[in-house]
C-alpha cells in the first residue's frame, strides 16, 4: 500500500490542473431567469448556434438558454426518455422516427404559426408545405436548409489534378466522366486515381448510383409518380451501376474504396488523391480543414443524349420545434422568433453551414462554391409531387414499414451484390422492383386496417413530367 | 547466471521488442496524430511524426470535449464505481469459491445464463429503476446505472481464484477465533491481489469511457457528465474532428495508463509473496 | 450427515456466505435479470421504442429471425470470428504471460505495459489507422509483399469479401490481446510459488513443471478466462464497425452489426427493437446451448480418456 500516496498525489495534481483551468461558472444566476432547454445534434453547428444564443440572452437578459448536443443514434429514445420523465426541452430537432402529423397526435408539439409571425416572410415560399410541416393551418416546424441543395448532390473536382492533366474544365457527360477518371488516372501512375466513392457505407452507394441515375429519367428513392408504384427497372438504375462499375473496370476509381467510407473518400480528394467524388453540401464544411485544396463544385455529368429528368425536391421539412409542454410559452416563443429571423440565419450562413431558407440571408454566402451549388441546384431539380397534400394521412403510412417482416433487399444491397459477386444486376433490380411495390402494397392495406383513408392512388399522378416543376391542381 | 540462460533472455528481449514495437505503433500514431492537422493526418499515411508540434488540437479539445467540467465527475464515478465493484465481486466470489450451500449452483447458473444473454438494446428498465429510485439526474444514479449490473467476469475471477486458496490458512484463523468477515477481510481478500488489480483496472476503464450511460442519466444536468460523453463531441454526422478526438483520448488515457502501471506490480506479487510473509 | 439437517439449519449454518451475497443478489437481480427479461418481453412485440408497448406479435419475432438467411450469415461470420480469435488469441497471450511472469526478467514490467496498450487505443482511431496499414493505396503491408515479391498486384484486404475477415480477425487479437495477459498474469500469479520451488528441489524440468503444476492449477480459472473469450468474441462489434461496416456486401457482418442496423441505426428506417430484441435473444439461447453442448461432450471425452488410461 506504499504507492498510495504518489497516486493520490497525481490524482491531485490533475485535480489542480483541471480547477484552475475550469471556466468562470456560467450559471450565476440573478434570480428570475427563465430557462429555456434547447436540443439538437447539431455537432457542426454548436459553435455558430452557441454564439448567437449568447447574443440572444444579453438582449433577453431574462432569458438562459441551455443548449444541448446529443449527439447519439439514440437522440430519438432520449427525447422520449425525457418525456416520460417531464423533463422535456423546450425547443428541439424533430425526431427522425416520427413524423410532424404524428408528433402533433401524440400531443408533442406547440403550433408556431403565431411566434413565428411576420418572420415567415423571410423563408423561401417552398419552405412551408400542408402536410407536411404545417398541419390544420399551423405552422410546425420550419426548415434551415435550402431545400434544393440538399437533395442536389454535385459533383465535385480536383482543379491541381485536373490542370495536371491538361483538362481545363469538369467532365459534362458520361462519355467525358469515363474518358477524364481514365486521363488522370494514367497520369497519376499510382499517385492518384480518377473517382473515388466511400465504398464501405450504404448510404454512398446509394448517394452516387442516384446522382448518376437521379438526371436519366430514375425517380428518387425508386417511387414513380408518373406510374404511382416503384420501378427500379428503369435504364436509368442500370447505366448508372453500369457506368460505375465501368470506371472500376478502366482502374480509374481509388484502389481499396470498398474499404472507405464517406468521410475518408473526402480526405483522398482533398489531398490530391483522387480527382472527382459525388457528394453532398456537407462536404465544403469538412474541406475547410484542408487550406491546400483546390476545387470546384460542377454538375453530376449528363448521359451522353442529355437530361430525361431532373431532381424532384418537396420543400417544407424541419428540423426545429416547440414542445407544448413548455410552462413559459412566451419566453419560449421569443426564442422561436430568434430562429427564424434573418440575424440568426445570416450568422448561419456567414458562419458557413450551408444555405439556408432564406433567400436574403443567403447573400451572406462567402464560399464562391456555396454559390456554384446553388446555381446547379436551381437548375437541376424540380418540385416533384407531393402526395401529402392530397392526403394528409398518407403521413402514417411510412410507420408500417416496421411492421412488415424486416428486408435486406434495398438498390444499395442489389448493387453491392452485383458489384461484388458478379450477380446479375437487371434481375436484382427486377425483383427489387417486385418486391417493394408488394411491401408499399402491404403497408398501406395495414395502414387502412387501422382506420386511415389512404390508397395506392394517392400515390400515382400521371400529368407529372420529370423535366419541369409539378404545378399539378387538385380537383 | 549461466551462458546459455543469458543467451535465451538476450532473444526473449529481442523478441519481446520487436512485438511491442508492432503492438504499440497505432497507440504512437493515434498520440501523434494530436499534434497534426487533419491534412497532415490524411497525407502521412502511416507517418509518425508531426512536421511540427502544434498543440492547438489540445486546446480545441479540451475546451470541447467539456474536460474541465466533466474530468472531476468522471474521477468521482470511476473511483466509486471501483470501490463498489470490488466489494461486490469479491465477497460474492468469496462466499461462491469456498463454501458450499443451499442455492449456491443456482446462483452461478443464473450469472453464467446472463453472460449469455442480451442486455437489452433499449435503456428503458433501467432508466425506470433509476427513476423509481429518484436518482436520475445524480452521479449516484449514473454509478448505479453503471456497476449495479455486478460483474459478471469479476465474481467468475474471484470465485476462481478464491477456490485456490489452501484451506489450512483459513482453519488456523478459525481456532484463533477469527470471524468470517474477519477472515475475508485480513486473511483471504490479501491473497487475491492480483484479481483485485484485474477487475479494478477492468472497471476502471469502462467506467472511464462509458459514454451511453453517464449520457442518459445526466440529460436534465449536463453539467454531470463524464470524459465519454465528451468524447462524442467530435463525431458530427458528416463530420468527424478526427485530430481533435486523437488529442482528447490522448489526454483522457492519461488516467487509465497511470492507474494501470499503479496496479501491474500486483501481478507479479500475488499469492507467493502473501504466503511466505 | 449433512443432508439430515432441515433446509432452515443449513442456511443459518450458511447466514454469512448468504449475507455475503445479498448486494450482489439484490442489485443483479435489479440492474441485470429485470432488463433481460424485459429484453425478452419485448422481444414478443412490435415495438419502435417511442409508442406504448402493444402490438403484441406472438413468436413472429423469433420466426423472422430464423428465416432470414441474413442472420444466419452474421451468425456464421460470428462464429468464425470467435473460432479465428480464441484458440490463437489464448495461446499466445499464455505463452506470454508465462515469460513475464518471470520475476528475471528485465523489463518485463515496460513490456506488459506496452503489450496492454491496444486495450486502450480508441476502437475509431483503430479503423483509420488499419485502413492505412491494409489499404491497397500505399498500405504497409502491400508495399511489403510487394517489394518482398510475394505478390504482383496490390490485394484489396478490407474490400474484398475473401480477405477481410481474416484481417478483421488479426486484428481483434491484436486489440484483445492484453485482456487475456492480465487475465493469465492473475491466474498464474494464484499458483504459489513454493510448488516451483519444491518440483526444482525434485529436479523437475520447466517443461515437468508446466505439465504438472501450472496446468492443473490454473485448469479452474482458465475455464473461465476461456469463457469469457469466448462470450467475448461471439459479441464483437465495435471492431467490425469501424473495420468495414459489416462489408463488402455484409461479408463480415456479424450478429452484432446485424441487430444494430436494426435496433439503433436509421439506415433501415425506423427502428425495430421487437425485432432486434428476438433476434439477441435467440442468438444468446443458441451460443448457449451450444456452450452446454460443447461443455458435456468435452466431460464425456474427458471420462472416457480417463477410463481409457486406467
Amino acid at each position: 500500500m506504499k504507492k498510495w500516496p504518489w497516486i493520490i498525489g497525481i490524482l491531485v495534481a490533475l485535480l489542480v490542473v483541471v480547477v484552475t483551468t475550469r471556466k468562470p461558472d456560467r450559471q450565476v444566476a440573478t434570480g428570475e431567469q427563465i430557462v429555456v432547454k434547447v436540443w439538437d445534434w447539431g455537432v457542426s453547428q454548436q459553435k455558430i448556434y452557441e454564439e448567437q444564443f449568447a447574443k440572444f440572452m444579453e438582449k433577453n437578459p431574462d432569458l438562459k438558454i441551455e443548449h444541448q448536443v446529443i449527439q447519439s443514434g439514440q437522440y430519438d429514445n432520449l427525447l422520449q426518455l425525457a418525456h416520460k420523465n417531464n423533463n422535456v426541452p423546450d425547443i428541439f430537432w424533430q425526431p427522425g422516427s416520427l413524423k410532424v402529423v404524428e408528433l402533433v397526435e401524440m400531443g408533442w408539439i406547440e403550433p408556431l404559426t403565431e411566434y413565428i409571425g411576420k418572420n415567415k416572410d423571410n423563408f423561401a415560399p417552398n419552405s412551408f408545405v400542408s402536410g407536411n410541416n404545417v398541419i390544420g393551418g399551423e405552422i410546425y416546424t420550419f426548415p434551415d436548409m435550402e431545400p434544393r441543395t440538399g437533395v442536389y448532390t454535385p459533383l465535385y473536382w480536383n482543379k491541381k489534378l485536373f490542370k495536371q492533366v491538361g483538362l481545363e474544365g469538369p467532365p459534362k457527360n458520361w462519355t467525358e466522366l469515363r474518358e477524364y477518371a481514365r486521363k488522370i488516372t494514367k497520369a497519376g501512375k499510382g499517385k492518384f486515381y480518377g473517382f473515388i466513392l466511400g465504398g464501405k457505407e450504404d448510404f454512398c452507394w446509394d448517394m452516387n448510383i442516384t446522382a448518376l441515375a437521379g438526371e436519366n429519367g430514375a425517380p428518387t428513392g425508386g417511387l414513380d409518380y408518373q406510374q404511382g408504384k416503384y420501378d427500379y427497372n428503369k435504364p436509368a438504375f442500370i447505366e448508372a451501376y453500369k457506368i460505375l462499375k465501368a470506371l472500376e473496370q478502366d482502374g480509374s476509381i481509388f484502389p481499396g474504396f470498398m474499404a472507405l467510407d464517406d468521410e475518408q473518400a473526402r480526405a483522398y480528394f482533398a489531398t490530391d488523391r483522387a480527382a472527382m467524388v459525388i457528394g453532398g453540401i456537407w462536404n465544403i464544411g469538412g474541406w475547410k480543414k484542408y487550406p491546400n485544396i483546390e476545387y470546384a463544385v460542377a454538375p453530376i455529368p449528363l448521359p451522353d443524349e442529355g437530361p430525361r429528368s431532373k431532381r424532384g425536391y418537396g420543400g417544407g421539412g424541419g428540423p426545429w420545434m416547440m414542445s407544448s409542454k413548455s410552462k413559459n410559452k412566451e419566453a419560449v416563443g421569443r426564442v422561436i422568433a430568434f430562429l427564424t429571423s434573418l440575424e440568426f440565419t445570416q450568422a448561419c450562413v456567414e458562419g458557413g453551414l450551408g444555405i439556408s431558407c432564406m433567400p436574403k440571408a443567403n447573400e451572406a454566402i462567402q464560399d464562391p462554391r456555396l454559390r456554384e451549388l446553388l446555381e446547379i441546384a436551381e437548375q437541376r431539380t424540380i418540385i416533384r409531387p407531393e402526395p401529402l397534400l392530397r392526403n394528409m394521412e398518407l403521413a402514417y403510412v411510412n410507420r408500417y414499414e416496421s411492421k412488415l417482416p424486416p428486408t435486406k433487399t434495398s438498390l444499395v444491397s442489389v448493387v453491392l451484390e452485383a458489384w461484388t459477386t458478379k450477380g446479375d444486376i437487371v434481375k436484382g433490380l427486377r425483383e427489387l422492383t417486385v418486391e417493394a411495390n408488394k411491401r408499399f402494397g402491404e403497408m398501406i392495406k395495414l395502414a387502412r386496417k387501422d382506420g386511415h383513408k389512404v390508397k395506392l392512388e394517392d400515390y400515382h399522378f400521371p400529368d407529372f413530367n420529370p423535366l419541369t416543376d409539378y404545378q399539378g391542381t387538385e380537383k | 547466471m549461466n551462458k546459455q540462460s543469458r543467451y535465451y533472455e538476450k532473444i526473449t528481449h529481442i523478441i519481446f521488442t520487436i512485438i511491442c514495437f508492432a503492438w504499440v505503433y497505432p497507440f504512437l500514431w493515434m498520440v501523434f496524430t494530436s499534434f497534426k492537422t487533419e491534412e497532415e493526418m490524411f497525407a502521412g499515411g502511416l507517418h509518425l511524426l508531426p512536421s511540427h508540434f502544434n498543440f492547438g488540437n489540445f486546446i480545441r479539445a479540451w475546451e470541447q470535449a467539456n474536460f474541465s467540467i466533466y474530468f472531476w465527475n468522471t474521477v468521482i464515478v470511476t473511483v466509486v464505481g471501483v470501490l463498489i465493484t470490488i466489494f461486490l465481486t469479491s465477497t460474492s466470489g468469496y462466499t461462491l469459491g469456498r463454501y458450499n450451500f443451499p442455492g449456491k449452483k443456482f446462483f452461478i447458473g443464473t450469472v453464467m445464463v446472463m453472460m449469455f444473454m442480451p442486455k437489452g438494446y433499449t435503456i428503458i428498465p433501467t432508466f425506470e429503476l433509476i427513476r423509481q429510485l429518484g436518482l436520475l439526474d445524480s452521479l449516484a444514479g449514473v454509478i448505479l446505472a453503471q456497476v449495479g449490473g455486478v460483474n459478471a467476469m469479476g465474481v467468475l475471477l474471484f470465485m476462481g481464484a478464491f477456490s485456490q486458496i489452501p484451506k489450512e490458512l483459513e482453519e488456523v484463523a478459525k481456532l484463533d477465533g477469527a470471524s468470517y468477515p474477519r477472515i475475508f477481510w485480513q486473511i483471504m481478500l490479501p491473497m487475491v491481489k492480483p484479481i483485485i488489480a484485474t477487475v479494478s483496472i477492468f472497471q476502471f476503464m469502462s467506467s472511464w469511457n462509458d459514454f451511453f450511460t453517464p449520457l442518459v442519466f445526466t440529460l436534465g444536468k449536463p453539467n454531470l457528465r463524464t470524459l465519454g460523453v465528451g468524447m462524442y463531441s467530435f463525431i458530427g454526422e458528416h463530420s468527424t474532428d478526427w485530430v481533435g478526438m486523437a488529442a482528447a483520448a490522448s489526454i483522457s488515457l492519461i488516467p487509465i495508463i497511470i492507474v494501470y502501471m499503479c496496479l501491474q506490480r500486483y501481478f507479479i506479487e500475488g499469492i507467493a509473496g502473501a504466503v511466505k510473509g | 450427515m449433512e443432508n439430515n439437517k432441515s433446509l432452515g439449519k443449513q442456511i443459518w449454518k450458511n447466514r454469512w456466505n448468504y449475507l455475503f451475497l445479498a448486494p450482489t443478489i439484490i442489485l443483479f437481480t435489479m440492474f441485470t435479470i429485470y432488463p433481460v427479461i424485459a429484453s425478452w418481453v419485448i422481444s414478443f412485440y412490435n415495438w419502435n421504442g417511442m409508442e406504448p408497448l402493444n402490438d403484441f406479435v406472438g413468436a413472429s419475432n423469433f420466426i423472422k429471425v430464423a428465416t432470414d438467411p441474413g442472420f444466419w450469415k452474421a451468425f456464421k461470420n460470428s462464429f468464425i470470428y470467435m473460432l479465428g480469435v480464441v484458440p490463437i488469441q489464448l495461446s499466445l497471450s499464455l505463452i506470454a504471460a508465462i515469460f513475464l511472469n518471470n520475476p528475471k526478467l528485465k523489463g518485463s514490467t515496460v513490456y506488459r505495459t506496452l503489450l496492454f496498450l491496444p486495450v486502450v487505443t480508441t476502437t475509431a482511431v483503430v479503423g483509420i489507422i488499419m485502413a492505412f496499414i491494409f489499404g491497397t493505396y500505399n498500405g504497409v503491408i502491400n508495399e511489403l509483399l510487394l517489394a518482398t515479391r510475394l505478390i504482383k498486384q496490390p490485394v484489396n484486404w478490407l474490400g474484398s469479401a475473401n480477405t477481410a475477415m481474416a484481417i478483421i480477425i488479426t486484428v481483434g487479437i491484436w486489440k484483445t490481446f492484453g485482456y487475456n495477459l492480465i487475465y493469465w498474469l492473475a491466474g498464474l500469479q494464484s499458483i504459489p510459488g513454493e510448488l516451483y520451488e519444491a518440483a526444482k528441489v525434485d529436479g523437475a524440468s520447466s517443461r515437468q513443471q508446466f505439465r504438472y503444476i501450472t496446468v492443473p492449477l490454473l485448469k479452474p480459472i482458465a475455464i473461465i478466462i476461456i469463457l469469457l473469450a469466448i462470450i467475448g468474441s461471439l459479441n464483437v462489434f465495435d471492431l467490425v464497425k469501424v473495420m468495414t461496416g459489416g462489408g463488402p456486401a455484409y461479408a463480415t457482418d456479424v450478429v452484432a452489426t446485424y441487430i444494430y442496423r436494426y435496433a439503433f441505426s436509421t439506415e433501415k428506417g425506423i427502428p425495430r427493437l421487437g425485432f432486434a430484441s428476438a433476434a439477441g435473444v435467440f442468438y444468446g439461447v443458441t451460443t448457449m446451448l451450444i456452450a452446454i453442448i460443447q461443455g458435456a461432450l468435452m466431460k464425456n471425452a474427458n471420462r472416457e480418456r480417463a477410463d481409457y488410461q486406467l
